[in-house]
Protein backbone atom coordinates (compact mmCIF):
# COMPACT_ATOMS: atom_id res chain seq x y z
CA UNK A 1 0.00 0.00 0.00
CA UNK A 2 2.95 2.73 0.97
CA UNK A 3 4.46 1.40 -2.10
CA UNK A 4 1.89 2.32 -4.56
CA UNK A 5 1.44 4.92 -2.75
CA UNK A 6 5.34 6.21 -3.20
CA UNK A 7 5.33 5.18 -7.11
CA UNK A 8 2.79 7.57 -7.28
CA UNK A 9 4.54 10.10 -5.08
CA UNK A 10 7.99 9.90 -7.28
CA UNK A 11 5.69 9.81 -10.86
CA UNK A 12 3.97 13.24 -9.31
CA UNK A 13 6.85 15.36 -10.36
CA UNK A 14 5.77 14.31 -13.98
CA UNK A 15 2.26 13.51 -14.35
CA UNK A 16 0.35 16.85 -13.33
CA UNK A 17 1.24 20.78 -13.19
CA UNK A 18 3.44 21.19 -10.28
CA UNK A 19 1.06 23.94 -8.71
CA UNK A 20 -1.57 21.31 -8.05
CA UNK A 21 0.37 19.07 -6.86
CA UNK A 22 2.29 21.04 -4.33
CA UNK A 23 -0.86 22.66 -3.02
CA UNK A 24 -2.56 20.16 -1.95
CA UNK A 25 0.51 19.45 0.70
CA UNK A 26 0.41 22.95 1.66
CA UNK A 27 -1.75 22.88 4.83
CA UNK A 28 0.18 19.54 6.39
CA UNK A 29 3.15 21.48 6.62
CA UNK A 30 1.38 24.08 8.44
CA UNK A 31 -0.20 22.22 10.53
CA UNK A 32 1.98 20.48 12.06
CA UNK A 33 5.20 21.93 12.58
CA UNK A 34 7.44 18.90 13.54
CA UNK A 35 6.29 17.40 9.75
CA UNK A 36 6.45 20.44 8.18
CA UNK A 37 10.29 21.34 7.88
CA UNK A 38 11.36 17.61 6.59
CA UNK A 39 9.02 18.05 4.61
CA UNK A 40 9.36 20.92 2.44
CA UNK A 41 13.36 20.44 2.61
CA UNK A 42 12.31 16.75 1.37
CA UNK A 43 9.89 17.27 -1.38
CA UNK A 44 11.63 20.62 -2.48
CA UNK A 45 14.28 18.75 -4.22
CA UNK A 46 12.50 18.16 -7.27
CA UNK A 47 13.15 16.30 -9.97
CA UNK A 48 17.15 17.03 -9.51
CA UNK A 49 16.69 15.01 -5.70
CA UNK A 50 13.32 12.82 -5.99
CA UNK A 51 15.61 9.80 -6.06
CA UNK A 52 17.18 10.02 -2.87
CA UNK A 53 14.10 11.50 -1.90
CA UNK A 54 12.34 8.25 -2.42
CA UNK A 55 15.50 6.02 -1.29
CA UNK A 56 14.68 8.11 2.07
CA UNK A 57 11.52 6.52 2.17
CA UNK A 58 12.49 3.00 1.15
CA UNK A 59 14.68 2.82 3.80
CA UNK A 60 11.85 2.74 7.03
CA UNK A 61 9.26 0.42 5.41
CA UNK A 62 8.64 -0.86 8.97
CA UNK A 63 6.92 1.97 9.99
CA UNK A 64 5.28 2.75 6.82
CA UNK A 65 3.87 -0.66 7.43
CA UNK A 66 2.69 -0.31 10.64
CA UNK A 67 1.33 3.43 9.99
CA UNK A 68 -2.44 3.21 8.89
CA UNK A 69 -3.10 5.62 6.04
CA UNK A 70 -3.78 9.24 6.95
CA UNK A 71 -2.46 9.03 10.14
CA UNK A 72 -0.87 12.03 11.95
CA UNK A 73 2.46 11.77 13.70
CA UNK A 74 1.03 12.29 17.76
CA UNK A 75 -0.99 9.18 17.06
CA UNK A 76 1.94 6.80 15.64
CA UNK A 77 1.43 4.47 19.06
CA UNK A 78 5.35 2.94 18.01
CA UNK A 79 6.71 6.13 18.24
CA UNK A 80 8.80 6.79 21.11
CA UNK A 81 6.91 9.40 22.76
CA UNK A 82 9.93 11.05 24.51
CA UNK A 83 13.93 11.07 24.16
CA UNK A 84 14.31 8.84 26.98
CA UNK A 85 12.43 5.97 25.46
CA UNK A 86 14.97 5.60 22.42
CA UNK A 87 17.73 6.05 24.96
CA UNK A 88 16.08 3.43 27.07
CA UNK A 89 16.47 0.95 24.68
CA UNK A 90 19.31 -1.76 25.09
CA UNK A 91 21.11 -0.41 21.80
CA UNK A 92 21.31 2.96 23.04
CA UNK A 93 21.90 1.53 26.61
CA UNK A 94 24.61 -0.55 25.20
CA UNK A 95 26.15 3.02 23.53
CA UNK A 96 25.81 4.73 26.72
CA UNK A 97 27.92 2.06 28.65
CA UNK A 98 30.32 2.68 25.80
CA UNK A 99 30.35 6.42 25.89
CA UNK A 100 30.85 6.05 30.10
CA UNK A 101 33.76 3.99 29.61
CA UNK A 102 35.93 6.35 26.93
CA UNK A 103 34.50 9.25 29.57
CA UNK A 104 35.80 7.20 32.15
CA UNK A 105 39.62 6.59 30.31
CA UNK A 106 39.51 10.44 29.55
CA UNK A 107 39.01 10.64 33.45
CA UNK A 108 41.40 8.62 33.97
CA UNK A 109 44.00 10.52 31.53
CA UNK A 110 43.33 13.91 33.66
CA UNK A 111 43.73 12.32 37.23
CA UNK A 112 46.98 10.99 35.17
CA UNK A 113 47.76 14.45 33.99
CA UNK A 114 47.08 15.95 37.96
CA UNK A 115 49.29 13.40 39.06
CA UNK A 116 52.03 14.63 36.90
CA UNK A 117 51.34 17.83 37.84
CA UNK A 118 52.49 17.37 41.07
CA UNK A 119 55.17 15.03 40.47
CA UNK A 120 58.71 16.27 41.16
CA UNK A 121 57.61 19.42 43.26
CA UNK A 122 56.96 16.89 46.71
CA UNK A 123 59.64 16.96 48.80
CA UNK A 124 62.34 14.63 48.72
CA UNK A 125 60.93 13.40 52.19
CA UNK A 126 57.89 13.65 53.53
CA UNK A 127 58.51 12.38 57.00
CA UNK A 128 60.95 14.80 57.73
CA UNK A 129 58.59 15.96 60.71
CA UNK A 130 58.48 11.90 61.92
CA UNK A 131 61.11 11.89 65.18
CA UNK A 132 63.30 8.84 64.45
CA UNK A 133 66.65 7.47 65.82
CA UNK A 134 69.55 9.36 64.56
CA UNK A 135 71.17 6.36 63.88
CA UNK A 136 68.46 5.18 61.41
CA UNK A 137 68.62 8.00 58.99
CA UNK A 138 72.84 8.49 58.91
CA UNK A 139 75.94 6.20 59.88
CA UNK A 140 79.10 7.71 61.11
CA UNK A 141 81.68 8.58 58.32
CA UNK A 142 79.46 8.40 55.89
CA UNK A 143 77.74 10.36 53.29
CA UNK A 144 75.00 12.50 53.99
CA UNK A 145 71.91 11.26 52.41
CA UNK A 146 69.97 13.43 50.55
CA UNK A 147 66.85 12.61 52.11
CA UNK A 148 68.28 12.63 55.41
CA UNK A 149 68.20 16.43 55.71
CA UNK A 150 66.15 18.14 58.01
CA UNK A 151 64.72 15.19 59.44
CA UNK A 152 63.89 15.54 62.65
CA UNK A 153 65.62 12.67 64.84
CA UNK A 154 66.51 11.76 68.33
CA UNK A 155 70.09 10.80 69.47
CA UNK A 156 70.98 8.99 73.10
CA UNK A 157 74.80 10.19 74.08
CA UNK A 158 76.75 11.98 76.46
CA UNK A 159 78.72 15.75 76.25
CA UNK A 160 82.11 16.77 75.49
CA UNK A 161 81.81 19.83 77.59
CA UNK A 162 85.13 20.69 76.81
CA UNK A 163 85.09 20.24 73.29
CA UNK A 164 82.19 23.28 72.89
CA UNK A 165 82.90 25.82 70.83
CA UNK A 166 81.47 28.47 69.47
CA UNK A 167 80.48 30.05 65.91
CA UNK A 168 79.77 33.21 64.53
CA UNK A 169 77.77 34.79 61.74
CA UNK A 170 74.85 32.37 62.05
CA UNK A 171 71.70 34.19 61.08
CA UNK A 172 68.56 33.56 62.72
CA UNK A 173 65.03 34.39 61.95
CA UNK A 174 66.97 37.49 59.97
CA UNK A 175 69.13 38.36 63.01
CA UNK A 176 72.89 37.56 62.71
CA UNK A 177 74.08 36.11 65.63
CA UNK A 178 76.67 33.34 67.25
CA UNK A 179 75.80 29.36 67.67
CA UNK A 180 76.81 27.39 71.01
CA UNK A 181 78.27 24.05 69.22
CA UNK A 182 78.37 20.84 71.95
CA UNK A 183 80.10 17.62 70.76
CA UNK A 184 77.75 14.61 71.70
CA UNK A 185 79.44 10.94 71.70
CA UNK A 186 76.45 9.04 70.44
CA UNK A 187 76.02 5.77 73.44
CA UNK A 188 75.01 3.96 70.62
CA UNK A 189 77.64 3.75 68.06
CA UNK A 190 80.30 6.14 69.92
CA UNK A 191 80.83 8.51 66.68
CA UNK A 192 80.71 11.92 67.65
CA UNK A 193 78.13 14.41 66.19
CA UNK A 194 78.35 18.27 66.42
CA UNK A 195 74.37 19.88 67.91
CA UNK A 196 73.74 23.19 67.34
CA UNK A 197 72.30 23.97 71.28
CA UNK A 198 71.71 27.60 71.49
CA UNK A 199 71.85 31.00 69.55
CA UNK A 200 72.35 34.42 70.89
CA UNK A 201 72.77 37.75 69.29
CA UNK A 202 76.21 38.14 70.63
CA UNK A 203 79.22 36.66 71.15
CA UNK A 204 79.64 37.44 74.69
CA UNK A 205 76.39 35.52 75.37
CA UNK A 206 77.04 32.55 73.85
CA UNK A 207 80.58 32.33 75.88
CA UNK A 208 78.22 32.55 78.88
CA UNK A 209 76.29 29.74 78.41
CA UNK A 210 78.91 27.12 77.44
CA UNK A 211 79.68 26.38 81.17
CA UNK A 212 75.77 25.21 81.37
CA UNK A 213 76.98 22.32 78.52
CA UNK A 214 75.40 19.11 80.39
CA UNK A 215 78.62 17.52 81.96
CA UNK A 216 80.27 14.56 80.51
CA UNK A 217 79.29 11.34 81.32
CA UNK A 218 75.54 12.28 82.38
CA UNK A 219 73.34 10.04 79.10
CA UNK A 220 71.55 12.78 77.95
CA UNK A 221 68.63 12.06 74.82
CA UNK A 222 68.72 15.13 72.30
CA UNK A 223 65.68 15.69 70.05
CA UNK A 224 66.18 17.91 67.24
CA UNK A 225 66.67 18.41 63.27
CA UNK A 226 69.18 16.60 61.93
CA UNK A 227 71.32 19.10 58.84
CA UNK A 228 73.88 17.84 56.80
CA UNK A 229 77.70 19.26 57.46
CA UNK A 230 78.66 22.58 55.98
CA UNK A 231 81.47 23.15 53.82
CA UNK A 232 85.07 24.52 55.72
CA UNK A 233 85.76 27.76 55.11
CA UNK A 234 89.07 28.77 53.83
CA UNK A 235 88.47 32.63 54.53
CA UNK A 236 87.71 31.50 58.05
CA UNK A 237 90.63 29.93 58.15
CA UNK A 238 92.40 32.61 56.97
CA UNK A 239 90.53 35.23 59.35
CA UNK A 240 90.91 32.62 62.22
CA UNK A 241 87.55 32.71 62.79
CA UNK A 242 84.48 29.65 62.44
CA UNK A 243 81.24 30.35 60.63
CA UNK A 244 80.45 26.74 59.81
CA UNK A 245 79.84 23.35 61.90
CA UNK A 246 82.31 20.95 59.24
CA UNK A 247 82.87 17.70 60.66
CA UNK A 248 85.48 17.90 58.25
CA UNK A 249 87.14 20.65 60.06
CA UNK A 250 86.38 19.13 63.19
CA UNK A 251 88.12 16.29 62.66
CA UNK A 252 91.39 18.11 63.46
CA UNK A 253 89.69 19.59 66.67
CA UNK A 254 88.40 17.31 68.40
CA UNK A 255 90.46 14.23 70.42
CA UNK A 256 89.46 10.50 70.49
CA UNK A 257 87.54 10.17 67.39
CA UNK A 258 88.32 6.35 66.86
CA UNK A 259 84.35 5.42 66.28
CA UNK A 260 84.33 8.77 63.88
CA UNK A 261 82.38 11.48 63.67
CA UNK A 262 78.94 12.37 61.49
CA UNK A 263 78.54 13.79 58.49
CA UNK A 264 75.64 15.73 60.00
CA UNK A 265 74.71 18.19 62.76
CA UNK A 266 71.98 18.38 64.77
CA UNK A 267 70.12 21.94 66.13
CA UNK A 268 68.71 20.59 69.14
CA UNK A 269 65.14 21.74 70.22
CA UNK A 270 66.20 22.93 73.69
CA UNK A 271 68.60 25.41 73.93
CA UNK A 272 71.18 25.64 77.10
CA UNK A 273 71.47 28.16 79.56
CA UNK A 274 69.92 31.54 78.71
CA UNK A 275 70.30 30.96 75.07
CA UNK A 276 67.65 30.89 72.22
CA UNK A 277 66.89 27.35 70.34
CA UNK A 278 68.24 27.78 66.95
CA UNK A 279 65.42 28.21 64.23
CA UNK A 280 65.53 25.39 62.24
CA UNK A 281 62.32 24.92 60.62
CA UNK A 282 60.74 21.96 58.41
CA UNK A 283 61.48 22.27 54.92
CA UNK A 284 59.06 23.86 52.84
CA UNK A 285 57.11 21.49 50.56
CA UNK A 286 57.57 23.33 47.17
CA UNK A 287 54.21 23.00 45.48
CA UNK A 288 54.51 23.88 42.03
CA UNK A 289 52.95 23.04 40.07
CA UNK A 290 53.21 22.14 36.40
CA UNK A 291 50.56 24.66 34.88
CA UNK A 292 50.91 22.36 31.86
CA UNK A 293 49.78 18.99 33.37
CA UNK A 294 47.11 20.95 35.15
CA UNK A 295 45.69 22.56 31.78
CA UNK A 296 45.33 18.86 29.71
CA UNK A 297 43.56 17.55 32.60
CA UNK A 298 41.19 19.98 32.39
CA UNK A 299 40.98 19.41 29.14
CA UNK A 300 40.27 15.70 29.61
CA UNK A 301 37.53 16.50 32.02
CA UNK A 302 36.08 18.44 28.98
CA UNK A 303 36.32 16.08 26.44
CA UNK A 304 35.38 13.47 29.19
CA UNK A 305 32.08 15.31 29.74
CA UNK A 306 31.61 15.64 25.73
CA UNK A 307 31.50 11.67 25.14
CA UNK A 308 28.85 11.89 27.60
CA UNK A 309 26.99 15.05 25.69
CA UNK A 310 27.89 13.17 22.11
CA UNK A 311 25.99 10.26 23.19
CA UNK A 312 22.97 12.17 24.37
CA UNK A 313 23.12 14.60 20.68
CA UNK A 314 22.80 11.04 18.92
CA UNK A 315 19.82 9.45 21.03
CA UNK A 316 18.22 12.84 20.74
CA UNK A 317 19.50 12.84 16.33
CA UNK A 318 17.67 9.04 16.43
CA UNK A 319 14.39 10.43 18.29
CA UNK A 320 13.91 13.07 15.90
CA UNK A 321 14.70 10.88 12.53
CA UNK A 322 12.14 8.44 13.53
CA UNK A 323 9.55 11.31 14.04
CA UNK A 324 10.64 12.45 10.85
CA UNK A 325 10.35 9.50 8.91
CA UNK A 326 6.87 9.00 10.40
CA UNK A 327 5.72 12.27 9.63
CA UNK A 328 6.99 11.52 5.78
CA UNK A 329 5.52 8.24 5.67
CA UNK A 330 2.30 9.96 6.70
CA UNK A 331 2.66 12.52 4.20
CA UNK A 332 2.74 9.69 1.50
CA UNK A 333 0.16 8.28 2.96
CA UNK A 334 -1.60 11.92 2.62
CA UNK A 335 -0.49 12.08 -0.78
CA UNK A 336 -1.20 8.53 -1.91
CA UNK A 337 -5.62 9.45 -0.54
CA UNK A 338 -5.58 12.65 -2.01
CA UNK A 339 -3.56 11.33 -5.30
CA UNK A 340 -6.22 8.94 -6.96
CA UNK A 341 -8.56 12.56 -6.57
CA UNK A 342 -6.84 14.76 -7.67
CA UNK A 343 -4.84 13.14 -10.42
CA UNK A 344 -6.85 10.41 -11.61
CA UNK A 345 -5.54 9.17 -14.88
CA UNK A 346 -2.37 8.76 -13.10
CA UNK A 347 -3.25 5.84 -11.27
CA UNK A 348 -3.49 2.71 -12.81
CA UNK B 1 20.20 7.69 5.64
CA UNK B 2 21.44 10.68 5.74
CA UNK B 3 19.50 13.76 7.74
CA UNK B 4 19.42 16.55 6.32
CA UNK B 5 19.94 20.47 7.72
CA UNK B 6 16.83 21.51 9.95
CA UNK B 7 14.91 24.70 7.73
CA UNK B 8 16.07 26.45 10.45
CA UNK B 9 19.19 26.19 10.73
CA UNK B 10 19.96 26.78 7.21
CA UNK B 11 20.98 30.22 7.55
CA UNK B 12 23.53 29.28 10.09
CA UNK B 13 25.90 27.03 7.49
CA UNK B 14 28.22 29.85 6.61
CA UNK B 15 28.91 30.98 9.67
CA UNK B 16 29.33 27.54 10.99
CA UNK B 17 31.54 26.87 8.01
CA UNK B 18 33.64 29.67 8.37
CA UNK B 19 33.76 28.95 12.47
CA UNK B 20 35.34 25.64 11.49
CA UNK B 21 37.53 26.69 8.52
CA UNK B 22 39.01 29.18 10.97
CA UNK B 23 39.59 27.03 13.64
CA UNK B 24 40.62 24.31 10.92
CA UNK B 25 43.60 26.44 9.77
CA UNK B 26 44.39 27.58 13.42
CA UNK B 27 44.61 23.98 14.61
CA UNK B 28 46.27 22.51 11.57
CA UNK B 29 49.23 25.35 12.32
CA UNK B 30 49.51 24.57 15.48
CA UNK B 31 49.77 21.35 14.91
CA UNK B 32 52.72 21.72 12.74
CA UNK B 33 54.61 23.61 14.85
CA UNK B 34 53.56 21.17 17.72
CA UNK B 35 55.60 18.71 15.00
CA UNK B 36 58.43 20.95 14.87
CA UNK B 37 59.01 21.19 18.72
CA UNK B 38 58.48 17.69 19.11
CA UNK B 39 61.29 16.77 16.70
CA UNK B 40 63.59 19.47 18.12
CA UNK B 41 62.68 18.28 21.59
CA UNK B 42 62.57 14.71 21.63
CA UNK B 43 65.26 13.59 18.64
CA UNK B 44 68.83 13.82 19.66
CA UNK B 45 68.40 17.67 18.76
CA UNK B 46 67.22 17.73 22.31
CA UNK B 47 66.12 21.14 21.97
CA UNK B 48 63.50 23.60 23.67
CA UNK B 49 62.22 27.12 21.72
CA UNK B 50 62.25 30.48 23.88
CA UNK B 51 61.61 33.91 23.75
CA UNK B 52 63.86 36.41 25.23
CA UNK B 53 66.22 34.54 27.19
CA UNK B 54 69.71 33.79 27.56
CA UNK B 55 71.26 32.20 24.72
CA UNK B 56 68.73 32.58 21.48
CA UNK B 57 66.11 31.13 20.20
CA UNK B 58 67.14 27.26 20.20
CA UNK B 59 68.25 26.24 24.03
CA UNK B 60 68.66 22.82 25.46
CA UNK B 61 65.92 21.10 26.47
CA UNK B 62 64.96 21.83 30.48
CA UNK B 63 67.47 25.21 30.31
CA UNK B 64 64.97 27.78 29.77
CA UNK B 65 65.22 29.93 33.25
CA UNK B 66 64.71 33.67 32.36
CA UNK B 67 63.01 33.31 28.90
CA UNK B 68 59.60 33.16 27.53
CA UNK B 69 59.18 28.93 27.06
CA UNK B 70 57.94 29.03 23.66
CA UNK B 71 57.73 25.23 23.56
CA UNK B 72 55.32 25.29 26.63
CA UNK B 73 53.12 27.77 24.91
CA UNK B 74 52.92 26.22 22.02
CA UNK B 75 51.93 22.93 24.03
CA UNK B 76 49.61 24.60 26.22
CA UNK B 77 47.82 26.63 23.04
CA UNK B 78 47.62 23.90 21.06
CA UNK B 79 45.78 21.82 23.40
CA UNK B 80 43.09 24.86 23.81
CA UNK B 81 42.74 25.62 20.53
CA UNK B 82 41.94 21.79 19.67
CA UNK B 83 39.72 22.04 22.11
CA UNK B 84 38.16 25.38 20.05
CA UNK B 85 38.57 23.35 16.96
CA UNK B 86 36.75 20.36 18.48
CA UNK B 87 34.13 22.83 19.84
CA UNK B 88 33.65 24.20 15.95
CA UNK B 89 33.18 20.90 14.41
CA UNK B 90 30.62 19.86 16.97
CA UNK B 91 28.42 22.75 15.76
CA UNK B 92 29.01 22.44 12.08
CA UNK B 93 28.72 18.93 12.31
CA UNK B 94 25.07 19.31 14.54
CA UNK B 95 23.56 21.55 12.12
CA UNK B 96 24.20 19.80 8.99
CA UNK B 97 23.32 16.76 10.69
CA UNK B 98 26.32 14.34 9.58
CA UNK B 99 26.96 10.91 10.65
CA UNK B 100 29.60 10.07 13.93
CA UNK B 101 31.93 8.79 11.58
CA UNK B 102 31.99 12.32 9.78
CA UNK B 103 32.79 13.90 13.30
CA UNK B 104 35.19 11.34 13.81
CA UNK B 105 36.91 12.01 11.19
CA UNK B 106 36.79 15.69 11.44
CA UNK B 107 37.83 15.76 14.92
CA UNK B 108 41.10 12.81 14.33
CA UNK B 109 42.09 16.09 11.47
CA UNK B 110 43.17 17.95 14.46
CA UNK B 111 45.84 15.43 16.02
CA UNK B 112 47.27 14.30 12.69
CA UNK B 113 49.44 16.34 11.24
CA UNK B 114 48.35 17.72 7.53
CA UNK B 115 45.44 15.80 7.71
CA UNK B 116 43.23 18.71 9.19
CA UNK B 117 43.77 20.23 5.96
CA UNK B 118 42.49 17.72 3.73
CA UNK B 119 39.60 17.23 5.79
CA UNK B 120 38.63 21.23 6.07
CA UNK B 121 38.77 21.29 2.36
CA UNK B 122 36.34 18.41 1.72
CA UNK B 123 34.52 19.47 4.42
CA UNK B 124 33.87 22.92 3.40
CA UNK B 125 33.27 22.12 0.12
CA UNK B 126 30.36 19.01 1.13
CA UNK B 127 28.63 21.68 3.90
CA UNK B 128 28.76 24.52 0.88
CA UNK B 129 27.11 22.07 -1.81
CA UNK B 130 24.71 21.29 0.76
CA UNK B 131 23.94 24.62 1.78
CA UNK B 132 23.81 25.90 -1.93
CA UNK B 133 21.27 23.07 -2.89
CA UNK B 134 18.95 23.64 0.19
CA UNK B 135 18.47 27.52 -0.54
CA UNK B 136 18.01 26.38 -4.38
CA UNK B 137 15.20 24.31 -2.86
CA UNK B 138 13.81 26.35 -0.53
CA UNK B 139 13.64 29.38 -2.97
CA UNK B 140 11.89 26.83 -5.33
CA UNK B 141 9.29 26.08 -3.20
CA UNK B 142 8.75 28.95 -1.79
CA UNK B 143 8.19 30.47 -5.64
CA UNK B 144 6.32 27.65 -6.60
CA UNK B 145 2.73 28.23 -5.11
CA UNK B 146 3.02 31.97 -5.50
Amino acid sequence: MPRSARSSASGRPGSATPSTDLNPICPGWLADGRSGPGRRTAGAHGSRTSGRYDARDMSSPEQSATTPRGATPGLHPELPATVWEVARRPRWIGLLVFALVVSGIFGLLAQWQIERSVEGSQPINSETEVLKPLEAELAPQTAFPERAAAQRVTVTGTMRPGDTFVIGDRVDDGRTGWWLVGRLVDAETGASLPVALGWAETEQEVREAAPDVPPAGAELTVTGRLLPTESPSTSDYEADRVTVVSSAMLVNEWDDLEAGIYNGYVVADDAVGGLQPVTAPAPEAEMQLNWLNIFYAIEWVVFAGFAIFLWFRLVKDRFEREHEEAAEADEEARLAADLPRATAPAQP
Amino acid sequence: MPLKPRPRDVPKIPGAVRFYRIAAYVTGFMLLLLAVEMVLKYTPLQMEMQLGGEGGFFVPVDSITSGFNLSTAILIAHGWLYVVYLFATFRLWSIMRWDLLRFVLIALGGVVPFLSFIVEHRMTRVALAQYDELVATTAQTEGAPA
